[in-house]
């Protein structure tokens, strides 16, 4: 499956937004300004060198509803496609030597992580991505993340501990509902402005910024988990500098730490391998490193690569180019807080503008000529040997036989002690491990979603939801289920209101209920909910009511802190307001019921004291509805009660 | 159980409202709504009319049945010929006995409607009106 041509020119990437020290430019977008690289590697067909060059980048914020009956092509998603897309990505774990962590800390980053961490955000060119039916689709907001290797080690101590022991220990929820609030607190006091992407932008598209930026948290870190396999890395850096010793002596010995490390019995560790040889620009020789490079070639195979970075740290005094560094987008919400306290001076970081075109050279080559060839060919593999055997026909028979076989075994009382009637499942642990039949089709069936092939990941997702429901592997189900639902809705088909209802409907209610009844993960439960009315809503027409009622539900459920509740009851209003209705009319739009949930918002913003954002929202109910109103505005209801309160809040767009 | 009734009129003006209890189950005809639950009535029956207008061409029925809901609450909805809708906010759901209660309420804002002093979308203010509609209340609900 070497559908990645290789070529030796390496792709060189335009930097013109990082010349100077322009820092208004700067701060903007880092990385959507990386466009199609002026001369990419030769294109793989016509079709998709055209459709690059055609297809822009994703919408803008405001989330521009696609049309139902239009199959979305994955290369132009909507704004929040994008988003969930992206907080899938591939997660590459990074093994670095002690030395390479030292050329890090002498660059003024804390590790080679540290560095490495704001490339994987969006890989700068086209990837080209093909799926099990030979389709090429361009990718132009592909993003992988870094991880650290320490990461998942985290269970070597709970190997000692009784099974008992273990399956009491309360699993890891999907995020940190405390951290998420503190975190929403700064920002509203920060003012809404100060997240704007357009400068004049319009009240609403302050609402979607903000509350993209509060989903982009929640999903930025999930932790390691045996129900999904998205954040198992896919890939491992071995990394180390040109000022190692015995370079590929260091390599092994990282490799077989990776490899010995006492990983969960559902993680594999049959992943890829790429190495890196880190260059000092500034103390080393550069033919030595090149005779080193080779050598690790011989040594290591195709997977490696050579970066050539500054070993002094860059800072405005610099007589070379330098550019800002902006962090990684997808930090979680624990380390923003650690940043917005931190001093601006040392929040800003700089690299040399060399140093920042050979790292994105780095990530591009990574992703496209190892890690999607990789995960391509993992997705064919498993989907012939694994997949296609239970698709068909006697995959049928098959399931239904050991259906059969299942509950007469548990007739005769003989196989009910563990009551699996696979056996493959382990209701010690609660998981399975990482060779069998079931987990490697989640893998397949994550690999397919982060590959962004919906179809086939909808139908794996929807082949293993039948399967976890007979093991009762509940959190399996729970999370097939869910995945199921949004690569439904990614997939582009037309949702009528009859597939809403009978398909929709059934896999987040019972994702919901078993993630927050039977698993006692609610945080994953609003990551369901919240997902999928995401993407609902940019359905618009009746999904978006779908939407709005789906958050209501979490809303119910009380899933979330103080302020995110808020915040979620503000998304009801815009989940409506995206319903635009038909006609001169408008007929079937909810105006109403949108200002009416601006107003709820606004009730619950005053009971948190966030008064300007009450204010905002306030002003936007009265202007869309309320105002051409009498009975609104009278002493004692409600809307002159919070207006009142709200007096000396007259919203101001310079606060910053 | 408690009751929030609205007459609403052509321009989403208020026409009527009335807050009242059931006298079942020894209800004493008080309204048990918490403080803002009362202070919200207006506006969620208001937001309600989004989905009223977009039934209203769907069907040749005045009885809308139930229309919408907020958290536990049910919204039914009545329109009338004259494109004044009736909306009645209540807690568990009962058709018939709405119908009926819409029905006849129907009749008495007909009555009114003939005053020659009073005019569409006017608010109705009559004590007798106020009245019968409780009358009304207590004998359907």
């Amino acid at each position: 499956m070497a559908s990645i041509p290789t070529s030796s020119s390496e792709p060189s990437v335009p930097d013109s937004e990082y010349t100077g020290l322009d820092r208004s430019r700067i701060l903007a977008h880092p990385q959507s300004t990386t466009d199609t690289p002026t001369s990419p590697s030769p294109a793989p067909s016509l079709s998709a060198s055209l459709s690059s060059f055609l297809i822009g980048h994703p919408a803008g914020l405001s989330g521009s509803p696609a049309s139902p009956s239009n199959a979305v092509s994955p290369s132009h998603l909507s704004a929040i496609a994008s988003l969930v897309a992206q907080s899938f990505a591939p997660r590459v774990s990074i093994f670095a030597s002690n030395d390479a962590n030292e050329f890090a800390r002498d660059k003024g980053f804390a590790s080679v992580l540290d560095l490495f961490r704001p490339f994987g955000d969006v890989v700068p060119g086209p990837v080209v991505v093909r799926d099990t039916q030979g389709i090429s689709t361009t990718l132009d907001d592909f993003g992988i993340r870094f991880t650290s290797s320490s990461l998942f080690p985290s269970t070597q101590t709970s190997h000692q501990q009784s099974p008992t022991k273990l399956r009491k220990e309360p699993a890891a929820p999907c995020f940190d509902l405390q951290d998420l609030d503190t975190l929403l607190d700064i920002y509203l006091d920060k003012g809404m402005r100060y997240f704007a992407t357009e400068l004049n932008a319009p009240p609403t598209a302050l609402h979607d910024d903000l509350y993209y930026k509060f989903l982009q948290r929640l999903l930025a870190s999930p932790p390691v988990s045996a129900h999904e396999s998205f954040s198992h890395p896919v890939a491992g850096i071995i990394a180390i500098s040109s000022r190692n010793p015995q370079p590929i002596e260091t390599l092994s010995s990282l490799y077989k730490a990776g490899n010995d490390a006492a990983v969960p019995s559902y993680m594999s560790k049959d992943y890829l391998r790429y190495y890196v040889l880190v260059h000092d620009e500034d103390h080393s020789d550069l033919e030595r490193s090149i005779a080193l490079f080779e050598r690790m070639k011989r040594h290591f195979g195709i997977h490696c690569h050579m970066v050539r970075l500054r070993s002094i740290k860059a800072d405005l005094s610099s007589s070379e180019p330098i550019a800002l560094l902006p962090p990684s987008q997808w930090i979680s919400a624990a380390e923003e807080i650690e940043l917005l306290k931190a001093s601006p001076e040392k929040a800003e970081r700089y690299i040399f503008e060399s140093d920042m075109q050979n790292m994105r050279s780095f990530a591009h080559e990574l992703v496209v000529k190892s890690l999607v060839p990789f995960m391509e060919r993992c997705v064919a593999t498993w989907n012939d040997q694994i997949a296609a055997s239970r698709r068909g026909l006697t995959g049928r028979f098959f399931s239904a036989s050991r259906r059969l076989l299942g509950s007469n075994n548990r007739g005769l009382g003989s196989g009910a002690a563990h009551g699996a009637a696979s056996g493959n499942y382990d209701p010690i642990t609660g998981s399975y491990g990482f060779m069998t039949a079931e987990s490697q089709m989640r893998k397949l069936a994550d690999y397919a979603f982060m590959l962004r092939d919906w179809k086939l990941a909808h139908s794996t997702y929807d082949l293993l939801r039948k399967d976890f429901l007979n093991d009762k592997a509940w959190k399996y189900h729970a999370g097939s289920q869910e995945m199921a639902a949004a690569s439904l809705i990614l997939s582009g088909t037309p949702l009528s209101s009859k597939t809403r209802a009978d398909t929709l409907e059934p896999l987040l209610d019972s994702a919901t209920y078993s993630y927050i009844s039977r698993c006692s993960q609610p945080t994953y439960a609003l990551r369901t909910i919240l997902i999928s009315s995401e993407l609902l809503r940019s359905r618009g027409g009746g999904a978006a009511d779908d939407a709005a009622r789906w958050l209501m539900k979490a809303i119910s459920e009380k899933l979330m802190g103080n302020l995110a509740h808020a915040l979620i009851i503000e998304r009801v209003s815009a989940c409506y307001s995206i319903r635009k209705g038909v006609g001169s009319q408008g007929w079937g739009n909810r105006r109403r019921k949108a200002a009416f949930w601006q107003l709820v918002a606004a009730k619950e913003w005053v009971s948190l004291d966030k008064k300007q954002h009450a204010r905002l929202c306030l002003d936007e109910a009265g202007e869309n509805v309320y105002d051409a109103l009498d009975w609104t505005d009278e002493p004692g209801q409600l809307l002159f009660e919070l207006r009142h309160s709200t007096e000396s809040m007259v919203y101001d767009s310079s606060v910053s | 159980m408690s009751f929030y009734l609205a007459i609403i009129g052509t321009r989403d003006n208020a026409v009527y409202d009335l807050e009242f209890g059931t006298y079942r189950q020894g209800g004493d005809g008080k309204p048990k709504f918490s403080a803002d639950m009362k202070q919200l009535c207006p506006f969620i029956v208001h937001s309600s009319l989004d989905i009223v207008e977009e039934m209203q061409w769907n069907t040749n029925v005045m009885h809308l049945k139930v229309i919408d809901k907020f958290y536990n609450y049910l919204i039914s909805s009545y329109m009338t010929a004259g494109n004044i809708k009736f909306l009645l906010l209540h807690e568990t759901r009962a058709d018939d006995v709405i119908r009926q209660f819409f029905v006849d309420l129907h009749d008495l804002y007909v009555k009114t409607l003939m005053s020659p002093f009073y005019s569409v979308d006017q608010p109705i203010t009559s004590a007798v009106f106020d009245q019968r509609v409780k009358m009304l209340a207590k004998k359907y609900l």
